[in-house]
This record gives C-alpha cells, sequence and structure tokens, in this order.
C-alpha cells in the first residue's frame, strides 16, 4: 500500500470501515512511516475539532410561530391543492353542463375535504357529506370529457374517510349507477394512484359475489376519467401480486 | 359514448385479508405520527416541540446564520405539515424530518445565492458568540477557543455542497450512514465516500490549526 492509497483510507479506517487484511495492511505501513502517522493524527484531530463543536439552542419562540403560521392556514397537506384543481378544473366544469346536482355534489366533497387531514379542525366529513344522495343528480356514470388531466393524487385518506368510502359502497352496491358510485369510484383511483396497496384493500371489502361485476364499472369509470393508464400502471408498479393481478383491469378497458 | 370492457386475462382473485404491511422500525414518534393524522393537531405541536431542537441545530450548522435558520426551520415544520402523508414508515420518522430539513437548507442557500454570503459571514460570527458555554474558563481561553469554533464552522460551510450535509450529519448530529442515505435519497456508499472526501477537504483547509496540535477549551 502507498502512501496515496494509505491517506485515501485513513478516514474509513478511524471508522473502523476497513476489512480486517486492509486495516491490518494500514497499520504495518503506518508502523514504518512517520509522514502518514502525522496524516493519520492530523485527520484525527480534524473529527475531534468537528465533533466538539457545540449545539445551538433555538429561539425559544420558534414552536409558537410554526404554531401560529399553522393556524394562518400555511402548511396545508399539498395533496389537497391537487385535488382541488382535478376537482375543479378536469371534472367541475363538464360536470356543471349537464350535472349540476352532481358537480355540486363533488363540491361539497371538495370544501369538506380542506379542512381535513391534519388541519386544527377536527372530525373532517369528507366522504359522508358526498354519500348523501342528491335528488338531482343523475343515476347514471357521468358523461365526462375522457381527455382530462388523470387524477395524480386524491387528499391524504384518514380513518374517517375510509368510514365514508364505506358507506359509498354500501349505497353504491346496492344501486350501482347511483351518485353515490360516482364519488365512491373518483375516492378509490385518487388511492389506487396514492397508496395501491390499501387500494386492494378497499378492493377485497367488496363481496365476492359481486365483485367481477363491479369492477367492470369501475375499470370503466376509470377509463371515462382518463385515469385508468395511471392506476394500471401504480397496481403494476407495487410487488403486492394482488395489485398485480388488478392492473388488467384498467389496462384492457378502453373508451369507445 | 360506450365503453368496451374488453375480456380479462383472469377472474379477479379473492383477495385474502392477511395483508402484509411493511414492519414497522422501533419508532417513538410513530404514536404520535398516528395522532396527527387521526386529525389531532396537538400530537403536530408535540412532535415539533420533540424535534426542534435538533432540526435548528442541523440548519445551523447547514447556513451558519441564526435567523437564516430560523426561517429554515419553519419551512421545515410548516412543509413537513403539508407533506406528511409521504412519510412510509420505511424509516424512522426522525430520519424523515431530517429530510425536509435539509431540502428546506438546499432550497434557502440556492435562494440566498452570493450576493449574501458576506452577510452570512456577519451572522455566524454573531452567532457563534452567542454559543460559548459560560464556564470556569478564562477569558483569554473562551477566546482562542472560540476563534477555532469559527474557523471550523466557517470551513464547513465552505464545503462543496455534495460533502457538507454527509459530514454534518454524520460528525456533528450522529446520524448512521443508512440513516444518511435515506435523508439524502444516495447510495450508502456514496454517504461513506462523501464523508471521508469532506474530511479530507477539512484537514488540508484547518491544516494550521491541527498542526499546532490546538483544542477548543
Ligand atoms: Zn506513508
Amino acid at each position: 500500500m502507498n502512501h496515496d492509497a494509505v491517506r485515501r483510507r485513513l478516514s474509513a479506517h478511524l471508522e473502523g470501515g476497513l476489512s480486517v487484511r486492509a486495516a491490518a495492511r494500514l497499520e504495518a505501513h503506518l508502523d514504518a512511516c512517520p509522514a502518514c502517522r502525522e496524516e493519520r493524527d492530523a485527520l484525527d484531530h480534524t473529527v475531534h475539532l468537528l465533533r466538539s463543536l457545540a449545539s445551538e439552542e433555538p429561539p425559544e419562540d420558534l414552536a409558537a410561530k410554526i404554531f401560529a403560521r399553522l393556524e394562518a392556514g400555511e402548511g396545508r397537506p399539498v395533496a389537497w391543492a391537487r385535488w382541488s384543481a382535478w376537482w375543479n378544473g378536469a371534472w367541475t366544469a363538464p360536470l356543471a353542463t349537464g350535472m349540476a346536482g352532481l358537480a355540486l355534489l363533488l363540491l361539497v366533497q371538495t370544501v369538506e375535504i380542506e379542512v381535513g387531514w391534519p388541519g386544527a379542525t377536527p372530525a373532517p366529513r369528507a366522504l359522508a357529506a358526498a354519500a348523501v344522495p342528491d335528488g338531482t343528480a343523475s343515476s347514471k356514470a357521468p358523461t365526462l370529457v375522457a381527455r382530462g388531466p388523470a387524477p395524480v393524487a386524491a387528499p391524504e385518506r384518514r380513518a374517517a374517510d375510509f368510514e365514508a368510502g364505506a358507506s359509498l359502497r354500501t349505497q353504491c352496491l346496492r344501486q350501482p349507477g347511483a351518485a353515490a358510485c360516482a364519488a365512491w369510484h373518483s375516492w378509490l383511483l385518487g388511492l389506487a394512484v396514492d397508496e395501491p396497496r390499501a387500494f386492494v384493500m378497499e378492493v377485497d371489502a367488496v363481496p365476492d359475489a359481486a365483485r367481477t361485476r363491479w369492477l367492470v364499472d369501475l375499470s370503466r369509470f376509470a377509463a371515462h376519467s382518463g385515469s385508468a393508464p395511471r392506476v394500471a400502471e401504480r397496481l403494476r408498479a407495487t410487488r403486492d401480486p394482488r395489485a398485480q393481478r388488478l392492473a388488467p383491469h384498467f389496462e384492457q378497458v378502453s373508451v369507445r | 359514448m360506450a365503453f368496451v370492457t374488453q375480456p380479462l386475462l383472469e377472474q379477479p382473485q379473492p383477495l385474502s385479508a392477511d395483508f402484509e404491511r411493511p414492519t414497522p422500525t422501533v419508532d417513538p414518534d410513530l404514536e404520535l405520527v398516528d395522532r396527527w393524522r387521526d386529525g389531532d393537531a396537538a400530537a403536530f405541536e408535540q412532535l415539533v416541540k420533540r424535534h426542534e431542537r435538533r432540526i435548528f441545530g442541523l440548519l445551523m450548522r447547514m447556513l451558519g446564520n441564526r435567523q437564516e435558520a430560523e426561517d429554515a426551520a419553519q419551512d421545515t415544520f410548516l412543509n413537513l405539515h403539508r407533506h406528511g402523508h409521504r412519510f412510509r414508515r420505511e424509516a424512522r420518522f426522525s430520519t424523515f424530518v431530517y429530510r425536509v430539513a435539509v431540502n428546506a437548507a438546499l432550497n434557502r442557500r440556492r435562494s440566498l445565492g452570493r450576493r449574501r454570503s458576506h452577510m452570512d459571514a456577519l451572522g455566524l460570527e454573531q452567532s457563534v458568540g452567542e454559543a460559548i458555554p459560560q464556564g470556569p474558563v478564562s477569558p483569554e481561553a473562551a477566546t482562542a477557543g472560540n476563534e477555532i469554533r469559527l474557523r471550523v464552522q466557517r470551513e464547513i460551510l465552505a464545503l462543496p455542497k455534495n460533502l457538507r450535509a454527509p459530514v454534518i450529519l454524520y460528525d456533528l448530529e450522529g446520524l448512521a450512514y443508512s440513516e444518511i442515505a435515506e435523508v439524502l435519497q444516495v447510495a450508502e456508499g456514496t454517504v461513506k465516500s462523501r464523508i471521508h472526501r469532506g474530511r479530507r477537504v477539512l484537514r488540508e483547509r484547518l491544516a494550521d490549526l491541527v498542526k499546532r496540535g490546538e483544542g477548543m477549551s
């Protein structure tokens, strides 16, 4: 081992990061080489200097300032902003023309989600609000423009959202095509993109007898909203075999 | 408009309930994180109080100026609140917080630009002065020790960006290689080589101090 090789390895050697053999060869060189020994001591001293720097205390009001900014509405979860833009841009506009009822339903959902996780306002009622059937809403799948941006992310889900999702599931499975289905399906597709494994669990919650038929509805809804390719891609990207088995539903569906 | 669903390759399989979840590591913050995610704002406040000291210390190292460090610390916790849903429990929560903080520091330095470097140096001088621990040390020794601290802190700040964070996280904050790899999103081998390179640069730049065998007290 020459001087250069020794010096390149000194720092790792100080950390015990060399193999036993490499360490032994390095030590043998150090025994015979005063210059490299001096270098080792200098590096050791440098590390000592670094480690003996005292830590700085934060200002006493740091936490209070952070909480004040949160109170003022800063730091709101970013997924909400994307979700909101998605609804308002890609969905609400086409809906407003022919499906005012459903659009209203979806807007209620958006507004409620704003105060959801994990803000200061307790008890998010996001999907529970959407779960109230709206008499004016169409009972068919929404006729949306298929070319909108895919839902890249949905809001953070909390236990309350999953409870509300379960309520929508009950309504939708009882009456396929109900307004609740649109809200539930769009929530599920957002979940599939954000947290594919959680999505798999939601699919699992659908009774076996209904699942096959319902998956056709869901995949149509995904094709219609333009989110099917993204959902398929996210499911493929997991290593979970159950997610893998769901992916073909979203790959083989098309809007014609 | 009509939909056509082509025949599926296979029927959907029943999805069993014994769904595997990533095994959580022992992480003292998880209980608070869960409460926060359930909408408990007080839990987030506790997380801030638990981590503010270390995060501010780290940001002081990375930015060298109390005001900048305070601003970056505020950014860190607001960003944490904003992006907390990205925390997937594959690493410790504290590692995730460090990651957000390092990003806040890098963003801040980028936006500061070089025109502020002079002010940085002034702020650093002041802040290191404030940090002198009170103790039974002679005024001369205290001043000498302080000058050395100031030099070391300056040379850390002058390190190339890609070497600075690894050295700070390892030698000053005491993180493990694997945690630093997680914070910086680079391979563990890269972390090690950057720490070793960073130390060698510092050893060269602090050669006068090291050769004189100066200590800090
Ligand atoms: Zn040598």
